[in-house]
């Protein structure tokens, strides 16, 4: 179905390919998942399918993309919109219209959908992907998940053979995320669609997946195989495929079902270990950052916040999770003063942030937006930085220091845009650390990012609660939370339903809970890393 | 689909775009027709009461207000240039700057000297034209989305791809992507107010707009936007020539209708082959064309109504264009403007949008679901 | 045609004349007419038959239109307030320090007006512009016009409505002029910079069905130097020369000329002047004005400042009501986006 044949991508003014002598093949009615770390081309690989690169791209494509017998150099995207579909990474910015039915009709009425098919097929949609209450909605309205459930809906009510997706539940709350892949499978299963998808939480994908493209993208050729063929080598690999290599584990188990299975002597030499070795060291709390006192918010008639309140202490770093659209970024926009409270008070160090004005507001909280790319408006990592130093007044190469702890050498004369997703992230992150403000706010940080580079994150934040800043970062990223959180707050329609000790409340959520407690439940253990310190402890008593 | 044809004057619905447009553009051409301030100012009133009162909870319908900051700034800009490099309009003195005198081959230009009221007058009428023009495709922008207008479009445009779509939606792409830097910039420490964010941030706006604009074109086009269909090259070939004529003829009578000097050929003549050129191409691209309309927009009462106020406001402007000189009141000498009656009550025309149009549907009235009469 | 104000072609001129360096590039020199005067008048007046202006008229009807070109020349200003009040020595009289004598032709033949020239004593750095309002002023025939570009619209009141408006076959525009090597050049400045030097001669003309540019027609009145009256008596440089009547301008006689359809000749021999009677192809009159100032269309300007005066209250009152309006909307708008949020 589909065919790439010796493709070799690259981008104007690139010096060298993004992708190199490519060369695969997905059969008809398969899941194929894209991995590879960030910046690997995955994205380049994804709009190739159709022709979107180099077309609306720039760059040089040689080899050949066969789509259903069809080469794509010769046909446009748009003549190829019966059969592929093409879910990009902001579905937000692929949208053509400004409601959801309208969204979802777009593609029919383009390829001449007789009007009662129309309507058959819409419903279906709605009902498939869960949108029904939403249909007559605007879609800036929508949080991100809805919008990209509507995304993927708009796409396949044209009917499409093939279906590509860039990390399509990287928006996404768990919950909703395993809808989307359900309905996914249910595709896939049902109808013979051939489906092509990028994703960086393998922990969410790999069990649905016939087949892997692995794209290392350091100019090796791509492996394709069966999931447990590629990741015996790869360097990524979801928390269950490494719980299973430290165990020892073979095959290799790919989803949580397959490693309870196999995972019973691993629990019952855990179970022998003393809880308290699992609990992270407790840090020691400061004094009160921030607080929300019955915090309302509304967008136009919709209520974003109804009465929370709320207290961050340096030193602690606090997860903030919850369904889409629950609040979590209005709550970081209210911490950092972007919008006024609607009624009840928010105070960051003593000042109320929406009346400070913006050079002040960064001395007390600093926010990395969920696209860190958008703090980042210069030609060169130099700039930025330098820029930096000038608008909050500080001591000229503060931010490049900042820079150099959370992401050593990097090259100060690249553009912010050609550096890695992880890097950007860290140049944004330093800009709004330099001024050291005492409250750190982050919004869906590890979007985009790969294993690697989120736990280099994850280090990151956890020296600077350790340095005494209050982290709270908004994430629907469950493992993430467990490798670095203290606290969870979780949120829904607006209100908080849990706040705890980031282990009690993960752990006995069945959506939050990562796969490592999910495998090892009863035990309260949260990652790989927990359950190595674990295994370490055990034969150490065993010893002695 | 029969059943679309009824619709009721009060349900929340989306009125057409093109009868929006066309009462927007109506208003703008009052405004070009007019440098009464007093007019001017009550153009811009009326726009932006229509805007507020029938805009959708759409992104774009805040925009209003970004237009009205330009127009202001259009003011201020025309304002500067009037004291620093304009006609030295003689008239009442306010202050005097120093006059640099120019080399012979520019002895046109006039650098510095003293500036009068009545220049300065003179300036601010001309800005507010632009500003309330400015208003005018601002309202527009608010009470219709690009979106909307790129789908009304003939099936023959779609050729052009790319280009309509971002000459389309840029604008309020630009005002989306200015409130999202706006946003950066606080974050990072910058004062969002004054002179220096504004140019400071006028780069990363309009490259973020270019950005969405042309993900845009990519989305549209991966999902179908402007598909051949079945005809063959010479019909297409030949409903992009008439569509071309049909745009240069109207873009030629358009300018004759508002320039009295030009030859009667380039007015309603010129108009009435670009209209027929249009008409041509429509029939032409829409048999070849293989595309079909989910829920079609209706044009009934309401959209008669919108339509036509604009042209009662534009026909009352003409008439009293005809009747003197109260549109262009001199300002050397200085003179109270006059304030016509009948444009006034031409421009109040002009609100009954606010009234006929039907509310667009709200978050409130779709958060339940609807009962959709099908 | 005439009256009717063309909104685009106003904006044309505007943009011409602060930009434009262009305007001013055509420069024509055309024949030179040159009428005289019996005893040197201040202000020499010629009316023009209507048979010649239609067919001036017709002349000028296939001009291409160079619509930009217009304005920019068409500028002139008033005098400044500063100028204004300078104390006006007689042209004939002595000069203090800092003054200068010009010449100011003005020629609304084409308006149903006459041709007039006027000798003026201004300080010196007058402008064209305020030269032509102080011209206003003294002959009590009220300031200039202007349009919202700076654009001439109108001297003494004419024409009374409209400003460089463009019809089928041109523009109708007041053309600015000035004197070189005893010619008519198409204006080639800006009025409302350009300085006066002593003894300069500018020329303002109403054309009709104009091009905008060097072709068009030039004043009725020639820019010759013998528009300056002689100097009294007791000023006069050489005691032989002849008292009144006689010119200081016995300099540059020029001899007769003609241009289309009005031509005056003046023979200067020695001290005496003669006038010959109006010759050429059309029955031209020459109307001379003797001796002082003739106003040329003072009914009309009174006319327009009168009810210029009269209706002002009233407007004041429309404007009230409008932005009363406006405030309405504003306020109602204010409290819709408020129960919006």
């Amino acid at each position: 179905m589909i065919r790439f044949e010796h493709v070799t991508i690259t981008y104007p003014e690139a010096t060298s390919p993004t992708l190199f002598d490519v060369s695969f093949e997905v059969p008809e009615g398969e899941l194929c998942l894209v991995v590879g770390v960030t910046g690997s081309g995955k994205s380049t690989l994804l709009r190739a399918v159709n022709g979107l690169v180099p077309r609306f791209s720039g760059g040089v494509l040689s080899g050949s993309v066969v789509i259903d017998g069809r080469t794509t150099s010769d046909v446009a995207p748009r003549d190829l919109a019966d059969v592929v579909g093409v879910v990009g990474q902001d579905p937000a910015a692929g949208f053509v219209t400004d409601y959801v039915e309208d969204e979802l009709a777009y593609a029919m009425e383009n390829l001449g959908v007789a009007p009662d098919v129309m309507r058959r097929r819409v419903e279906d949609i709605l009902d498939l992907l869960g949108l029904h209450e939403l249909r007559n909605r605007p879609l800036a309205s929508l949080s991100g998940g809805q919008q990209q459930r509507v995304a993927i809906g708009s796409v396949l009510t044209a009917g499409p053979r093939v279906l590509v997706l860039d990390e399509p539940t990287s928006a996404l709350d768990p919950a909703a995320a395993e809808e989307v892949l359900a309905a996914l499978t249910r595709l896939v299963h049902d109808l013979g669609i051939t489906v092509l998808i990028a994703e960086h939480r393998l922990e969410r994908v790999v069990q649905y997946a016939d087949r892997i493209v692995m794209v290392p993208g350091d100019g090796r050729p791509v492996v394709v195989g069966t999931p447990a063929e590629v990741f015996g080598e790869s360097v990524v690999a979801p928390p269950v495929v490494e719980l299973g290599r430290l165990a020892g584990w073979s095959p290799l188990p790919l989803s949580v079902r397959d490693a309870r299975r196999v995972a019973g002597p691993l629990r019952d030499q855990l179970a022998s270990v003393g809880t308290e070795v699992f609990s992270r060291a407790v840090r020691s709390l400061g004094d009160v950052v921030a607080t929300t006192d019955s915090l309302q918010a509304s967008y136009g008639p919709i209520t974003a916040l109804r009465g929370v309140d709320l207290e961050f202490r340096a030193g602690e770093v606090v997860a903030l999770m919850g369904r889409n659209g629950a609040g979590k970024s209005t709550l970081l926009n209210h911490l950092v003063g972007l919008r006024e409270p609607a009624a009840g008070a928010v105070q960051v160090m003593g000042s109320v942030p929406h009346r400070l004005s913006a050079r002040d507001v960064v001395r007390v909280a600093g926010l990395v937006p969920q696209d860190s790319g958008v703090l980042l408006y210069h030609d060169t990592v130099a700039a930025e930085c330098s820029a930096s130093d000038r608008d909050a007044g500080l001591v000229h190469g503060t931010t490049r220091t900042v820079l150099d702890r959370i992401v050593p050498g990097v090259d100060a004369s690249m553009h912010p845009r050609d550096l890695s997703e992880g890097q950007r992230l860290g140049l944004a992150l330093s800009i709004v650390l330099a001024s050291e403000p005492p409250l750190l706010l982050l919004d869906e940080p590890t979007r985009g990012l790969d294993y690697g580079a989120k736990q280099r994150l994850v280090e990151v934040l956890a020296q600077l609660a350790a340095d005494g800043h209050a982290v709270v970062i908004a994430t629907h990223d469950v493992e993430v939370v467990a490798a670095v959180a203290d606290r969870c707050i979780v949120l829904a329609e607006g209100e908080v339903v849990a706040d705890g000790p980031a282990r009690d409340v993960v752990v006995h959520s069945p959506v939050f809970a990562p796969q490592v407690a999910k495998v090892l439940a009863p035990l309260a253990l949260l990652t790989v890393h927990e359950v190595e310190l674990a295994l370490a402890a055990a034969s150490d008593s065993s010893y002695s | 689909m029969g059943a679309d044809a009824q619709v009721s004057m009060t349900a929340p619905r989306l009125l057409h775009p093109g009868a929006w447009w066309l009462w927007a553009v109506a208003l703008a051409a009052c405004a070009l027709r007019t440098t009464n301030p007093v007019l001017l100012c009550l153009i811009v009133a009326v726009a932006g009461w229509v805007v507020v009162s029938r805009r959708a909870d759409v992104p774009w319908s805040r925009s209003f207000a970004s237009f009205l900051r330009l127009g202001m700034i259009v003011i201020i800009v025309r304002l500067v240039f009037q004291i620093l490099f304009g006609v030295r309009v003689p008239g009442t003195t306010l202050f005097t700057i120093p006059e640099v005198t120019l080399p012979g081959w520019a002895a046109g230009v006039s650098l510095g000297g003293p500036v009068t009221v009545e220049s300065l007058m003179a300036a601010l009428y001309q800005g507010l034209r632009l500003a309330a023009v400015l208003a005018c495709f601002g309202a527009a922008t608010s009470l219709c989305s690009p979106y909307r207008m790129l789908r009304a479009l003939p099936t023959v445009l779609y050729e052009a791809g790319v280009a309509v779509t971002i000459a389309f939606t840029f604008a309020p792409q630009a005002i989306v992507s200015s409130r999202q830097v706006r946003e950066a910039r606080r974050l990072r420490g910058r004062s969002d107010r004054g002179v220096r964010a504004w140019t400071a941030s006028a780069l990363p706006v309009l490259e973020g707009a270019l950005d969405r604009a042309v993900a845009l074109a990519a989305s549209m086009d991966s999902r179908g936007y402007g598909r051949r269909g079945s005809s063959s090259a010479s019909v297409r070939r030949r409903s992009i020539g008439l569509v071309l004529l049909g745009l240069v003829a109207i873009a030629v009578g358009s300018y004759g209708l508002l320039d009295p000097g030009a030859p009667a050929l380039f007015r309603i003549p010129a108009l009435a082959l670009g209209a027929v050129a249009l008409l041509g191409a429509l029939v032409a691209g829409g048999k070849s064309s293989t595309r079909t309309r989910y829920r079609p927009d209706p044009w009934v009462a309401p959209e008669w109504i919108v339509s036509l106020a604009g042209f009662v406001a534009f026909g009352s402007f003409v008439i009293v264009g005809r009747l003197g000189d109260a549109l262009s009141p001199s300002t050397n000498p200085l003179e109270v403007p006059a304030v016509p009656f009948v444009a006034v009550v031409g421009l109040l025309v002009g609100t009954l949008p606010a009234w006929f149009a039907p509310h667009p549907p709200t978050l409130a009235s779709t958060a339940a679901p609807l009962v959709v009469a099908a | 045609m005439l009256h009717h104000k063309t909104v685009v072609g106003l904006r044309k001129v505007g943009l011409g004349s602060v930009g434009g360096l262009g305007p001013w590039s055509g420069r024509v020199s055309h024949p030179f007419p040159a009428p005289t005067h019996p005893e040197w008048p201040r202000t020499v007046n010629h009316q023009l038959p209507s048979i010649a202006t239609k067919r001036l008229h017709q002349m000028r009807a296939s001009r291409a239109m160079a619509a930009a070109l217009v304005g920019v020349v068409a500028l002139a200003g008033m005098l400044m307030s500063s100028a204004g009040n300078a104390s006006a020595s007689s042209c004939s009289g002595p000069l203090t320090n800092g003054e200068i004598r010009v010449v100011l032709v003005v020629d609304s033949s084409d308006l149903g007006g006459g041709a007039s020239a006027t000798c003026l004593v201004v300080p010196a750095g007058t402008t064209g512009s305020q030269l032509l309002a102080r011209r206003g002023s003294e002959l009590g025939t009220g300031s200039p016009r202007y349009g919202s570009s700076g654009l001439l619209c109108a001297i003494d009141g004419r024409p009374a409505t409209g400003c460089g408006d463009k019809s089928s076959s041109g523009f109708g525009y007041w053309a600015y002029f000035f004197e070189a090597g005893g010619n008519w050049n198409y204006g080639n400045s800006n009025p409302f910079t350009k300085r006066l030097a002593d003894g300069a001669i500018e020329g303002w003309r109403f054309v009709v069905g104009g091009c905008g540019c060097g072709q068009d027609p030039t004043p009725r009145i020639g820019p010759s130097l013998s528009l300056f009256p002689a100097l009294s008596p007791a000023l006069a440089p050489a005691p032989e020369l002849p008292s009144l009547p006689a010119s200081g301008s016995a300099t540059g006689t020029p001899s007769g000329a003609s241009t289309g359809g009005t031509t005056a000749s003046t023979a200067l021999s020695g001290g005496d002047v003669t006038i010959d009677p109006i010759t050429g192809a059309t029955s031209g009159v020459l109307t001379s004005a003797t001796s002082a100032v003739e106003p040329v269309v003072v009914g009309d300007v009174a006319l327009a400042a009168s009810s210029s005066t009269h209706s002002t209250a009233g407007r004041w009152i429309g404007i009230a009501a409008v932005f009363g309006l406006i405030a309405v909307m504003a306020g109602g708008a204010w409290v819709q986006t408020r129960r919006s949020r």
